[in-house]
């Protein structure tokens, strides 16, 4: 790829999680605070179409997600989880719609993540992937 | 703090983040001064299109239209209509100036004018077009930012601060990336501006009780007289109808026109000095930047014509015609006539504040959302500020510093005086807006209707090689005079000299675009008759020959010309002009109530969906059909032996 089309890749990456990612998260947030399930579901969908969107970027780049990306994703999704978990915990205006609002959103979020492995990697490729990344890690220490 | 504020400072902050990011990353690796003003002819078509799309409509359209259909009601919303007229211009010039620009080497506009036309008048008279348009409008912009962070922030952050620091944002990240960061960044923008258009419309939406009690609440005023206007001519409530063909009073300042001001004149000649955005020489830069053409036609049907259009037709008008029972008009308020009281009441010339209102209204229910969509309604006119400072900056360094002070300046000096530009640009637009706000939006005025008087030069230039030079600068100037002494400024300036002219602003309800045009088109075809030289018809027939054989051409496109015209001008005429007037009543009267209306919602707004719809198909027929604005068959290369010196 020329360092042309990894700034317009960047670009389109960028622009699709700062749009849907943004109001992905005001839904999520006023679905908890209004006790709303079609809003934190909406959501949940926007985070989901930002994500099918960067897969589709991909493709058409001919790139991968790199390494700084998934880490950014997965650390983001376990800082939301652990926000979530710490609220059914602690919180105790948490009621039964945002508890089933958040184990449905951060499922259907995860469902994606493992959809798409699967359907980029197969199922062998897939656990190809995870048991060589172990593999790989274990002379190290 | 509170949470409405932290919310907002967490948006801007991002936004903020975002911008200079990209600022930053368009700079990297030590660009040129091509590179620069345009992007080194390398833009991206998609990103052209989406970046294109909020710079045509501004800030002004989402802010404004909901606005001024509060004001005035349906009459108004035929504006909407604006997203097909602005697209229809581009589709008429901006491929053909794309590949004279290419095939000649031209960085500005105003080099490829003044060397088609020739003459020492062309360009002096061009650069103050230019900077006419840029430097109030630019400041009009920015204002609106910052009143508009004034409101959501409840006052904690002053607006003239908040535009301040707005405008310093749009300074850091031009300068530092030039067109590129400006066209980028201009991608999220676009989106943030279809956002904050479709969710003011939904909160409207929502606090009205869903559609059923929006057409109820319809009929009622409908069948009532309430409303700043009163009745219409046709006895219906003014705000369900368009007020006449014309009406032949002097002007706003002198006297009033009966049922409102949106006369199908005034539509016409108002949504015609929409063209103006797609004329304006900054557009012409960005439209110069694109990698190829492919991008131009999506821009002008899909995204500007279909999108936004469907934006402003159903989501602009709900909230604009919904604030009438939302609280926002004491007049239907004291009929009786509202749902609830959601929005404040806004006085006759307050109503620019309805946008911000409507935001207002989530601060206690969800701020997190009134941050975001503060930063959408912020971004669609920040599109446009950057735009035009990186533009101005352009030509600033070459049309002016290039041209008149120093031919051989060199690459870097361009660069830094493309940058100096910026800078001007944007400070003399801040502090008139800060401290001469009032003259500001006066010259702010004019930047449209100014705009739209290049009209004649953009067709001379890409399709009619017999306007004659002489011709469209005459028809040129006359029309920026019409335009100025039919408008405020010249008015008060006028007054000031104590010269009484016989007329107010936008005399006979006609906008003064409208005189402006007329006045340039007839002087222009009449002296292109009296002028016709052979010498510099040579010259001019360079760029028509070129044009003829490297232009898109369709498969049967003789066939589907005449075609085009008729569709053309019928949906002119039925849309935007005396045609209206059928669409008052034609699918039931406004005042028979909502069982009476053939599709369930007010004859009037009933046409202008209609209007729109055809003219989204209008707009495909000549984009892509008759393919004007669809890429050349062949890639255009750069002259060997062209007159300009590029980088």
């Amino acid at each position: 790829m020329t360092a042309a089309d990894a700034q317009e890749r960047r670009l389109a990456v960028m622009t699709a999680w700062a749009f849907f990612g943004a109001f992905g998260v005001c839904l999520i947030l006023s679905g908890f605070s209004e006790d709303s399930l079609l809003a934190g579901l909406s959501g949940f969908a926007t985070m989901i179409v930002a994500f099918v969107t960067h897969v589709i970027i991909n493709r058409i780049y001919g790139a991968d997600f790199s390494q700084p990306q998934v880490a950014l994703g997965l650390g983001a999704y376990v800082v939301g989880a652990l926000c979530y978990i710490t609220s059914v915990l602690f919180n105790p205006g948490f009621g039964e719609t945002d508890v089933a609002l958040g184990l449905v959103g951060f499922t259907a979020l995860a469902s994606a993540f493992v959809i798409y492995i699967i359907i980029n990697y197969g199922v062998r490729g897939s656990y190809q992937m995870v048991y060589k990344l172990n593999g790989a890690e274990r002379p190290q220490r | 703090m509170t949470p409405r504020l932290g919310w907002l400072f967490v948006f801007v902050a991002l936004y903020a983040t975002y911008c200079v990011f990209w600022g930053a990353d368009s700079a990297r690796g030590r660009r040129g001064a091509l590179d620069f003003f345009l992007a080194e002819r390398g833009l991206p078509s998609w990103v052209f299109a989406a970046s294109a799309t909020a710079i045509s409509f501004t800030g002004w359209m989402a802010i404004g239209l909901p606005a001024t259909i509060l004001r005035d009601g349906f009459q108004a919303s035929a504006l909407a209509l604006g997203a097909i007229v602005i697209p229809l211009a581009g589709a008429l010039v901006v491929s053909r100036q794309w590949i004279v620009s290419r095939r000649f080497g031209f960085v500005t506009p105003v080099e490829m004018y003044a060397d088609y036309f020739g003459g020492p008048l062309i360009r002096p008279v061009l650069l103050l077009v230019a900077l006419l348009f840029a430097v109030p409008f630019l400041g009009m912009q920015l204002a609106a930012t910052g009143y508009l962070i004034q409101v959501l922030s409840d006052g904690a952050i002053p607006w003239a601060l908040a535009m301040w620091l707005m405008g310093a944002l749009v300074f850091v990240y031009v300068v530092l990336g030039g067109i590129r960061a400006a066209s980028f960044v201009g991608v999220l923008q676009t989106l943030m501006f279809a956002a904050a258009v479709v969710a003011v419309g939904v909160v409207a939406w929502v606090e009205l009780g869903g559609f059923g009690n929006f057409v109820s609440l319809l009929a009622k005023l409908g069948a009532s007289k309430a409303g700043d206007w009163g009745a219409s001519q046709g006895g219906y409530n003014a705000y369900f109808a368009t007020p006449g063909v014309v009406q032949f009073v002097a002007g706003f300042s002198r006297e009033s026109p009966v049922g409102g001001v949106w006369t199908t004149s005034m539509v016409l000649s108002t949504t015609l000095s929409l063209m103006g955005f797609q004329l304006a020489p900054a557009f012409a830069i960005l439209a110069f930047s694109s990698r190829d053409a492919r991008g131009f036609a999506p821009q002008q049907v899909w995204l500007a014509g279909a999108a936004v259009g469907f934006g402003f037709v159903f989501f602009s008008v709900v909230a604009g015609v919904g604030a009438l029972f939302l609280g926002a008009s004491p007049a239907v308020e004291a009929a009786s006539l509202g749902a609830a009281r959601d929005l404040p009441a806004l006085a006759t010339g307050q109503e620019a504040g309805l946008v911000a209102d409507y935001l207002n209204s989530l601060a206690t229910r969800a701020p997190w959302f009134l941050g975001l969509l503060a930063v959408a309604a912020a971004a669609a006119t920040q599109a446009t500020a950057a735009l035009y400072a990186s533009a101005t900056g352009t030509i600033f360094a070459r049309d002016f510093y290039r041209h008149y002070l120093r031919p051989e300046a060199e690459d870097a000096d361009q660069k830094l005086f493309g940058r100096i530009g910026v800078g001007f640009t944007l400070l003399f637009a801040l502090v008139g807006a800060t401290y001469a706000p009032q003259a500001q939006a006066e010259f702010g005025a004019l930047a449209l209707p100014f705009a739209l008087q290049l009209l004649p030069a953009a067709l001379a230039v890409t399709w009619l090689s017999w306007l004659t030079p002489q011709a469209v600068l005459s028809g040129l100037i006359a029309g920026l005079t019409l335009v100025f002494f039919t408008d405020q400024l010249g008015l008060t300036l006028a007054n000031f000299f104590t010269i009484d002219i016989p007329w107010g602003r936008w005399p006979w309800t006609v906008h003064s675009a409208g005189w402006g045009l007329v006045f340039n088109v007839a002087i222009c075809l009449l002296f292109s008759l009296l002028t016709q030289k052979r010498s510099r018809r040579e010259h001019r027939m360079r760029y028509h020959d070129y044009l003829a054989e490297a232009a898109p051409r369709a498969p049967n496109g003789r066939a589907w010309r005449p075609i085009a015209w008729v569709a053309a001008m019928g949906w002119i005429f039925l849309a935007i002009g005396p045609g209206q007037m059928f669409g008052v009543d034609l699918f039931g009267a406004p005042n028979a109530g909502a069982a009476a209306w053939l599709f369930g919602i007010p004859s009037i707004w009933a046409w202008q969906i209609l209007g729109w719809a055809l003219g989204v198909l209008l707009l495909w027929l000549i984009a892509y059909r008759l393919a004007m604005a669809g890429p050349p068959p062949r890639p255009v290369e750069l002259e060997p032996d062209s007159i300009r010196r590029p980088f």
